[in-house]
């Protein structure tokens, strides 16, 4: 029932297009970041990850993506496993969130984002107890597993992503959206609890966030981030510094922490303007619906799950990143997928777009019909 | 696709469209905006130093001033090779080439380096005549603190480091008065440093310092510090100090120390050089504090001038037994001062018992300061009376068990001089009525004493001292000079008990003495002579010349006075000259 050959012309090119140009469009950001910092040449190292990375997602292309299927739940427990052994390795910055490996060092947090999708997609595929409130509860209890660990170390952002990519998932599985709106809710209502439980620095960040002003003199500590990232998107202008030069030569005027990893689409909207940040969101759009047309085009239910959950970890990862630099999100430590500098992510979103084509090459054929069609009242 | 990925994808699109607008915002709308505030941070304000204010005497004569100088600075940053940098400026700016290339090489790290400040003109004109090429060197305009009398009143006057920091003296308490306010020049530079816009020719003009007018008269000074410089020469002291003291007014028209030093380079001497002994060093006066007692005991009517004591050489007073170094016999008043009677003065203080002896010396001012505007007064020591034993009630009188600066000995004389009235010594003229020369503290007049009672001592028993008593060195010509000296026997730590060989001795003295015009103190430290060196022999001779040329001084019409302008032409033609040419 499933071809043994593979077909390119299945090939989903919109798909390898869009993750291609996203790539060179984090090259041309990190070279810009690499001129302002006059420091290491990140540039060619992340030319080295994006080998890597390219082999990775022929890996994940190539190897049948049911192959995994009986390995989603050992994988899944060896990754949070990995999550725990990250608190016995030193920390960095305050936070444990790396392991580190000689050269380069390891996020596990990266690769939980991938096994997550996969044991999730295994939990949801053949079930539909999910109609009911009470079905909600393994889903969500699988999703607080690694959330928790994953804020303990502390990584908010990260850990706040695994909340759209479940909702994502359960929605396009046929979750009540009532029971849906309820749980988010509760999750609502949750706030003030987790609030308390907030670091002053994690706090900062959101109160920041409605502190925030409009130019004006450069703010000092907690606002001072925002603030540059935001001045070094308007020093761009809408035509960006490639075509209209610097105005400025003053290399305090561009100080960005964390520029060519976090901050990438700040260095991009700098370099080409409106254009710039307008091809990236472009780019992702094209992405995200030719993501989501492989998993309509996907009759196979563990599949379909898979891709609704990558696009949706690559949509939200998008959206938190590029509404912190322009302080609509707080600021976390998270990268802007397939673009930013860093080994860890960049090797995880090419193995995502790997298991996207894989899933998007091998529709499957069974005529059980199309899944998650539900009727209410089922 | 299904209906839920397409809301998922609807969904997505809402969120896309608002990043939209944020970003159309903030890179279009506010582009202007942040441009605008980049340039003006990266827009530097460059500090225009205000002027120091100049330090004046009575009538005028500078004192202290401030002059424009250059200094050179290089960027060892970027200095590739210091030694050929170092080998061309060290020459004509008489450095050693290979410190000046250490130095360098050392701060290869900085941007900044001074090579030499305060240079002259000559110098400055050969820097400009070097061929340094590359932008490594410059020259900042920088203010120098110059003062043109040389070291007269340098104890007054204090000294600054060559940053302009106060260090000492007027200086110092003066210094919110002469520093001003610095100016602001907001210039905008480009990454390598070069200025490339002045965005306002001058943002905030300085306000310069005002000058401040003191009470000295750089004659008296000069007259007070010669003869300061004749009495180390004669005596060899320890320290020596002398004070001109308008009593009237409270005005100090002199004050002056030995061993001095040169405020333009205080480092050059030794820092004991740097004490200003007349307010800084407390002594026990001796027999100089007997006429402010006996005047306070007998304006208080314990004790009238008519009556007599017997002051036979020998005095026993419980456990103790005084002696005077002859028999007087029977002394009234006046003649224990005259003759400095310990006996007598032993028995004023019985009379008057602690309590009230302690209420007279603190009416007098000792053991406080007294206000003047200098730093590190010191108050003296007057001990607590529960530290007062009998032993005490015969020590104070004769100025023992107490000590006293020369600025507070002066002033409580001065209340004598000028009928009662103890009046905050000071320094900074003050402008009678007007309120232009700005006062940094109040001068305080108490009345102490009833002038008649003051007017009788300074007439009577003062007189008398110069006349037939310790003081008839002090007399002068054609003047009734009045005056009393006190030698104080130093206390020895190391023995415990009063030295037989080192002395303070003091005189003060004043005249003339129906309308006390001047007061003048000089005290001396450790005078070494092979006879006994007591303050009518040793200080005496020396506080009667200044008084006497001082009074001159003051008839003799001010302004013109050619020392002053010999003296400030030699300082225009030391900084002008250039040494070269008279090679």
């Amino acid at each position: 029932m499933m071809t043994p050959t593979l077909s390119l012309q299945r090939m989903p090119w919109l798909v390898v297009m869009s993750a291609a140009l996203l790539v060179i469009a984090g090259l041309g950001g990190i070279a810009r970041g690499d001129e302002f910092a006059s420091g290491r040449d990140l540039q060619s190292r992340q030319l080295v990850w994006i080998a890597i990375g390219f082999l990775a997602m022929l890996v994940a292309t190539w190897i049948p993506y049911r192959v995994w299927k009986p390995w989603s739940y050992p994988l899944f427990v060896a990754t949070l496993l990995l999550l725990g052994v990250v608190y016995f390795c030193p920390a960095r910055n305050g936070a444990h969130r790396w392991i580190p490996l000689g050269i380069a060092d390891f996020q596990p947090s990266e690769l939980a984002k991938l096994t997550y999708i996969i044991a999730l997609s295994h939990y949801l595929m053949h079930r539909r107890n999910y109609r009911r409130l009470r079905g909600l509860i393994v889903p969500f209890a699988l999703t607080l597993v690694p959330v928790l660990l994953i804020l303990r170390e502390p990584d908010l952002g990260t850990s706040l992503l695994f909340f759209p990519v479940l909702y994502g998932m359960l929605f396009a599985a046929g979750a009540r959206a009532r029971h849906l709106v309820a749980v988010a809710l509760l999750g609502a209502m949750v706030m003030p609890v987790l609030w308390t439980q907030m670091s002053a620095e994690q706090k900062s960040r959101i109160t920041t966030l409605f502190n925030q002003q409009d130019a004006g003199p450069t703010p000092r500590g907690d606002g001072y981030h925002l603030h540059q990232s935001k001045q070094v998107l308007a020093l761009g202008g809408m035509w960006g510094s490639d075509v209209t030069g610097m105005k400025i030569d003053d290399p305090l005027a561009y100080h960005l922490p964390a520029a060519r990893t976090d901050f990438i689409y700040c260095l991009i909207g700098e370099r080409w303007g409106l254009p710039g940040t307008f091809g990236v969101l472009l780019l992702y759009l094209l992405l995200f619906g030719r993501g989501l047309m492989i998993a309509a085009g996907t009759q196979e239910p563990f599949g379909r799950l898979m891709a609704v959950g990558i696009v949706m970890l690559f949509a939200a990862q998008l959206i938190v990143n590029t509404g912190m630099t322009v302080g609509l999100m707080p600021i976390t430590g998270l990268t802007l997928p397939l673009v930013s500098y860093g080994g860890s992510s960049l090797l995880t979103m090419c193995i995502a777009i790997g298991l996207l084509l894989n899933v998007g090459l091998r529709p499957g054929y069974e005529v059980t019909g199309e899944p998650f069609r539900f009727r209410d009242g089922e | 696709m299904t209906g839920r990925l397409r809301l998922l994808m609807s969904g997505m699109l809402l969120l896309w469209a608002a990043l939209a607008f944020r970003l159309v915002h903030v890179q279009w709308r506010q582009h202007r905006t942040f441009s605008e505030h980049a340039v003006a941070q990266q827009a530097l304000n460059e500090t225009i130093p205000a002027r120091l204010g100049d330090i004046v005497d009575r009538h005028g004569r500078l004192l202290a001033t401030t002059a424009r100088t250059q200094s050179l600075f290089v960027d060892p940053s970027k200095i590739a090779e210091p030694e050929v940098v170092a080998a061309i400026l060290a020459e004509p700016l008489g450095l050693e080439a290979a410190g000046l290339a250490r130095r360098i090489a050392r701060n290869q790290h900085r941007k900044f380096l001074w090579v030499k400040r305060h240079l002259s003109e000559w110098e400055v004109d050969r820097i400009y005549g070097l061929e340094l090429g590359e932008p490594v060197w410059g020259l900042r305009e920088e203010f120098r603190r110059v003062y043109p009398q040389g070291s007269l009143a340098a104890h007054v006057l204090g000294w600054r480091n060559i940053d302009g920091v106060p260090q000492a003296g007027l200086e110092r308490t003066l210094n919110t008065l002469l520093q001003g306010t610095d100016g602001q020049r907001t210039l905008v530079r480009d990454a390598r440093g070069y200025v490339i816009e002045v965005l306002q020719e001058v943002t905030q003009p300085p306000r310069h310092g005002g000058t401040v007018t003191l009470t000295l008269d750089a004659t008296i000074q000069r007259i007070a510090e010669g003869r300061l410089d004749h009495l180390v020469a004669n005596w060899n002291p320890r320290s020596v100090s002398a004070v001109v003291l308008d009593p009237q007014t409270g005005e100090i028209l002199a004050m002056g120390c030995r061993p001095t030093f040169d405020p333009a380079r205080p480092a050059a001497g030794r820092a004991e050089a740097w004490t200003n002994h007349a307010v800084s060093s407390a002594y026990e006066p001796g027999s100089t504090i007997k006429p402010c007692l006996m005047a306070w005991a007998v304006d208080r009517r314990l004790v009238s001038p008519s009556e007599t004591f017997a002051c036979n050489g020998t005095y026993r007073m419980g456990r103790r037994l005084l002696h005077d170094h002859r028999a007087f016999g029977t002394l009234d008043v006046a003649g224990i001062i005259t003759f400095s009677s310990n006996i007598g003065m032993a028995q004023i203080g019985q009379r008057l018992g602690n309590e009230r002896l302690r209420a007279a010396v603190r009416d007098f001012g000792f053991g406080r300061r007294t206000g003047v505007e200098l730093p590190g007064e010191s108050a003296g020591i007057v001990r607590p009376l529960e530290a007062w034993d009998d032993f005490s009630t015969g020590s104070i009188p004769m100025g023992q068990e107490i000590a006293a600066t020369p600025l507070q000995m002066i002033a409580a004389h001065a209340a004598l001089a000028n009928g009662g009235l103890l009046i905050t010594p000071h320094l900074v003229l003050r402008d009678r009525g007007k309120a232009s020369n700005r006062e940094p503290t109040g001068v305080l007049a108490t009345k102490i004493l009833d002038p008649s009672t003051a007017r009788w001592m300074v007439t009577g028993p003062m007189v008398e001292v110069v006349r037939r008593g310790t003081a008839r060195k002090a007399a002068i010509d054609g003047l009734t000079v009045f005056a009393k000296t006190g030698t104080a026997q130093k206390y020895d730590p190391a023995t415990g008990a009063y030295s037989t060989d080192r002395y303070v001795t003091s005189c003060l003295c004043g005249a003339p003495a129906d309308a006390p015009r001047l007061l003048v103190l000089v005290t001396v430290d450790e005078p070494t002579s092979k006879d006994a060196p007591f303050g009518g022999k040793v200080a005496a001779p020396a506080a009667s010349d200044i008084l006497r040329r001082a009074l001159d001084a003051l008839r003799s019409p001010p302004p013109s006075d050619r020392l002053f302008r010999m003296a400030a032409d030699t300082f225009q033609h030391t900084v002008n000259a250039d040494p070269s040419s008279r090679r």
